[in-house]
């Protein structure tokens, strides 16, 4: 393994690659900042460049721009509460707060750090232990899926401070029902369309994350304009981006817990980055004391680093099964699989002995990659975050633009330019009456997966429901979801009875 | 004042000439799905081979998903020949989906110009299967028709359940009977297989040749009518003896009304390009086989696969009468 | 009488008798009927869940009046809230536009007004802040990234 480390290192060191990598993260970093093109379409576009070029400088070119695109989609959510990128949108939980109380600086820097020790821990447990993550990709069937997504679910917890549960667990259920709308995949019957041809293909989830995040928000600040300040005031703060020793020692175990859950659950060929960050952010959120709980969602330096390093943790994971077994675990590595046969490299257990030379250019430029965009970025936050600084009428009509045309350039459909707009005035109007807009975004990105890993599940028993308890991995899983679940319905209970 | 009537200037021209250049005659091509998608594939290496072998001087691609496809050809009917030298990519789903009413459209309300390639359904199992042909496939399904689960990458109903179901149809067994398990991807699919969820896999040729090759699993049969020059071992199942035979194609169309001397001029590109070494490049790249049919034999064969498998989609209860 | 959180769980309420009814006259195919788990289950799911929550919220709506006067509605001034319809009226204008006059004139026409109703009145700044950029986004989208923005169809 040891001559696979140096023939890797070897060839991700010459200067056409590094030249690569650092292009590949700034493109991506670029693109993933704009709301509607996703590390899916940036790919998708590079990939006609990387026919030129021989496959592993293509690959790393491609490994760069997923990362960056995974970076940039951090900043805008910290910034401007804009997740373009389904897996950043944990992020804006508590980046988004932390912006507005004049961290942004601080705020991004760790977004920087946790993401870069995420990636790293996940290339090293890459690195040594890939031939056998293989067979934990494989151990998951339908069931267990059901039952992550369950655990998944249980964030909602981390939602539901004191009397808010219920409003939580409405805004998921919408969520839900809103996962619902389109062809079943399973059978191919069409449900609330309403003999609609756009939305055969059901909502896609970049619409309804930047409507009732982007759009709500950015409407919701000129509809109750802030507080204006007076004249000696200061504008708003960056603040710098230095962490104090405090603040690293507190963030360390959150980040060292969140990259391994978020690499084991980007191993699985059937969750990915979104997953992990959900999980990541409700495990720190359980597991802080009590007295830092509460800060979850107000601005909580874990609740930030958690989801961070855990999506790309999870984005390292998902290289497992696409370079051990060939199965892509998501779009993206989809498009990386394709661009590899088109190669001509055989992705499987093969791949090590046949092309070593790929395969570890690949693992070590991952690692490049993360050093590259820490370097890269880290100078570049003050300059990103004086978006912040923008006079409001500009960055009001900016979000505006971005978050429209950013869905129009992926489905070229304005229709969902209309159903934007609309849920932006649901959103609006939700947010008056202080419903939280994160569990909906939650119910509807897991709704998708739930069912269809269910009915899968069924199909399989035949119908049975056993299939959920028949495996001790299935039980298990779900023991720990009704667990986690039930205790914020006791103290809602008690809360209820301290009431009467 | 004058930097600023300078600056209005520079404005308008560049608004202008981004107008005129937008106007200038060039080929188009729609693609009814998302970038990275099998027909966002084949439009855009089609469109590198003409581009690249100067065919052509400049293709545009324009991705327009939604409605399963349904989205692209109501805007192929809708512009169709307001513009130029616009053709639209599509397989054959399209025929699926207008059969089961997916999208209020068939093909025949477009103007199919020439079909280029074709891909085969194949069925793969794991290696370490107990399962050593398509023979003994059979004869398990024909004691218990349920007994052995299938996994597909798209719906029920779509083509990879409706090719398996054919097959054992043409094997005396109630197509009905499969037991066709959907998963969201062809990635998903093949994971579902590895890990034991299902014991076999319907998918396109080329997924199927991915996993033969990566050493993780056999490819059983498969639907064309001959062996394939490049993997003579895998056999047909003709050659086993069943008569069935299914092609996924994929081809242009240009939208309803238009000219037999541009459907002609198109052809001839097309053909052109089929025997240049830049479209051999392309096709070896991407694992497929050319299936060149003009627009008669293409028309024909659309037709002749939409009565195939109508009937099929109604013996299996996809669709009412 | 009635606060933030009641009309908030009214609205739910109506929301989810809406998807019941229509989650009970999901079409379904042929060989689904005889399914235990088919196509209608899980939306049924939803909506049973659903309507229960927003029944659970009214309850604990009306126990606690009897102990407090609910929250306050946040302060808005006419002003805000014309701005903000204005606003979306102007997304609604701009997404009708875009494909008609064509990207670069649309955009150009709805961040000038855009900056307009925000309270910017100095016609060379909402020139210069709006046409620039619709350009530059253009050029990058069309030239770098090889994506199609459509020019118009009013004129092509």
């Amino acid at each position: 393994m040891l001559d696979g480390i140096l023939l890797g290192l070897s060839t991700a060191l010459q200067w056409q690659n590094l030249l690569y990598v650092i292009a590949g993260c700034f493109v991506g970093t670029f693109i993933g900042m704009l709301p509607g093109l996703g590390p899916i379409t940036a790919i998708a576009l590079m990939i006609p460049i990387t026919y030129s070029i021989d496959p592993s400088s293509g690959m790393i070119l491609m490994a760069g721009v997923y990362y960056g695109a995974i970076f940039g989609g951090s900043t805008s959510s910290i910034l401007i509460n804009a997740p373009g990128v389904a897996g950043t949108v944990a992020s804006s939980f508590d980046g988004y707060p932390l912006a507005k109380q004049g961290m942004a600086g601080k705020a991004l820097a760790i977004a920087a750090w946790a993401s870069f020790t995420g990636g790293t821990i996940g290339a090293l447990l890459l690195m040594l232990a890939a031939p056998t993550l293989a067979k934990v990709s494989l151990s998951f069937q339908s069931a267990d899926y059901v039952a992550l997504m369950c655990l998944g679910l249980t964030a909602i917890a981390a939602f539901s401070n004191k009397g808010t549960f219920l409003k939580a667990m409405m805004m998921t259920v919408f969520g839900l029902t809103l996962s619902t709308v389109g062809i079943d995949p399973s059978s191919g019957t069409e449900r609330f369309t309403f003999g609609n041809t756009d939305l055969l293909d059901g909502i896609s989830f970049l619409l309804i994350a930047m409507s009732t995040f982007a759009l709500a928000e950015a409407l919701s600040n000129v509809l109750k304009p802030e507080v204006k300040q007076s004249a000696g005031e200061q504008p708003m703060q960056i603040g710098s981006i230095r962490l104090s020793k405090a603040e690293v020692k507190e963030i360390s175990p959150a980040i060292g817990r969140s990259s391994i859950l978020g690499f084991i659950i980007g191993v699985l060929p059937g969750a990915g980055a979104t997953i992990a960050s959900f999980m990541a952010y409700a495990a720190e959120r359980n597991l802080a004391p009590k007295a830092l709980q509460e800060k979850f969602g107000k601005g909580s330096l874990r609740g930030l680093a958690a989801p961070e390093s855990a999506n790309n943790a999870a984005c390292t994971g998902s290289f497992v099964p696409l370079l051990t077994l060939g199965i892509p675990g998501s779009g993206t590595t989809a498009i990386m699989l394709g661009a590899l046969i088109a190669y001509g490299i055989q992705p499987g257990p093969m791949l090590m002995q046949d092309n070593p030379d790929v395969f570890w250019a690949v693992i070590i430029s991952m690692y490049l990659g993360n050093i590259v965009l820490l370097i890269l970025n880290l100078p570049l936050i003050p300059y990103l975050a004086r978006v912040l600084i923008m006079p409001k009428a500009i960055l009001t009509m900016m979000i505006l633009f971005f978050s429209l045309i950013g869905v129009y350039l992926v489905s070229f459909n304005t229709f969902d330019l209309f159903m934007m707009i609309g849920f932006a005035l649901v959103a609006l109007v939700l947010r008056l009456l202080a419903f939280p807009m994160a569990p909906l975004l939650l119910g509807f990105i897991l709704g998708d997966m739930i069912e269809s890993n269910f009915r899968r599940a069924m199909m399989t028993s035949d119908g049975s429901l056993s299939i959920f308890w028949d495996k001790p991995l299935t039980l298990g899983i779900m023991l720990l979801a009704i667990v986690v679940l039930a205790m914020p319905l006791l103290s809602f209970l008690r809360l209820r009875k301290a009431a009467i | 004042m004058k930097m600023i009537s300078l600056l209005k200037k520079s404005v308008l021209a560049a608004v202008l000439a981004g107008f005129c250049h937008s106007a200038l005659a060039e080929l188009h091509i729609i693609i009814p799905g998302g970038p990275g998608g099998g027909w966002d594939t084949t439009a855009r290496s089609v469109g590198e081979a003409l581009m690249k072998s100067g065919l052509e001087s400049r293709t545009s691609f324009q991705n327009m998903s939604g409605g399963g496809g349904g989205r692209a050809i109501a805007y192929m009917i809708e512009i169709g020949n307001k513009k130029n030298d616009i053709l639209m990519v599509n397989s054959t789903p399209i025929v699926i989906r207008a059969l089961s009413g997916a999208i209020p459209f068939s093909h025949r309300d477009l103007t199919p110009v020439a079909n280029l390639i074709a891909d085969y359904g194949a069925f793969v199992v794991r290696n370490d299967s107990p399962l050593t042909s398509w023979q003994q496939v059979i004869e398990q399904l024909k004691t218990n028709p349920s007994g052995l689960k299938f996994a597909g990458g798209s719906a029920r109903g779509s083509m990879d359940h409706l090719v398996a179901a054919q097959a054992i149809a043409a094997a005396g067994i109630p197509g009905r009977q499969l037991r066709y398990i959907p998963y969201d991807a062809g990635g998903q699919a093949k994971a579902g297989l590895l890990s034991g969820e299902v014991e076999l896999l319907s998918t396109g040729l080329s997924e199927a040749l991915e996993l033969a090759n990566g050493g993780q699993a056999r490819i059983l049969a498969m639907t064309a009518e001959q062996p394939i020059a490049d993997y003579p071992e895998i056999p047909t199942l003709q050659a086993l003896g069943y008569d069935m035979s299914f092609t996924n194609w994929r081809g242009f169309f240009a939208a309803p009304g238009t000219a037999p001397e541009q459907i002609a001029a198109y052809n001839d590109t097309l053909q052109k390009m089929l025997q240049t070494p830049e479209w051999e490049v392309v096709r070896a790249r991407n694992g497929w086989i050319n299936l060149y049919q003009g627009p008669q034999e293409f028309a024909a064969a659309l037709a002749e696969q939409e009565q195939e498998l109508k009937q099929v989609m109604l013996d299996l209860g996809f669709i009412r009468n | 009488m009635l606060n933030r959180d009641t009309l908030g769980a009214l609205i739910f309420l109506a929301f989810f008798t809406a998807y019941a009814v229509f989650a009970w006259q999901i079409p379904l195919l042929p060989f689904e009927e005889m399914d235990a788990v088919n196509s209608a289950s899980i939306p049924k799911v939803y909506a049973v869940l659903g309507l229960m929550f927003s029944l659970l919220a009214l309850l604990a709506q009306a126990i606690k009046r009897q102990h407090s006067s609910g929250d306050g509605w946040p302060q808005i001034n006419r002003r805000s809230i014309g701005q903000t319809a204005v606003l979306l009226l102007l997304m609604w204008v701009y997404t009708a536009l875009l494909e008609p006059i064509g990207f670069l004139l649309a955009t150009s026409v709805f961040l000038s007004a855009g900056f307009f109703i925000m309270g910017e009145r100095r016609w060379r700044v909402l020139l210069l802040a709006s046409v620039p950029v619709a350009v530059v986004f253009w050029l990058i989208v069309t030239k770098l990234l090889g994506i199609y923005l459509v020019p118009g169809e009013l004129w092509s």
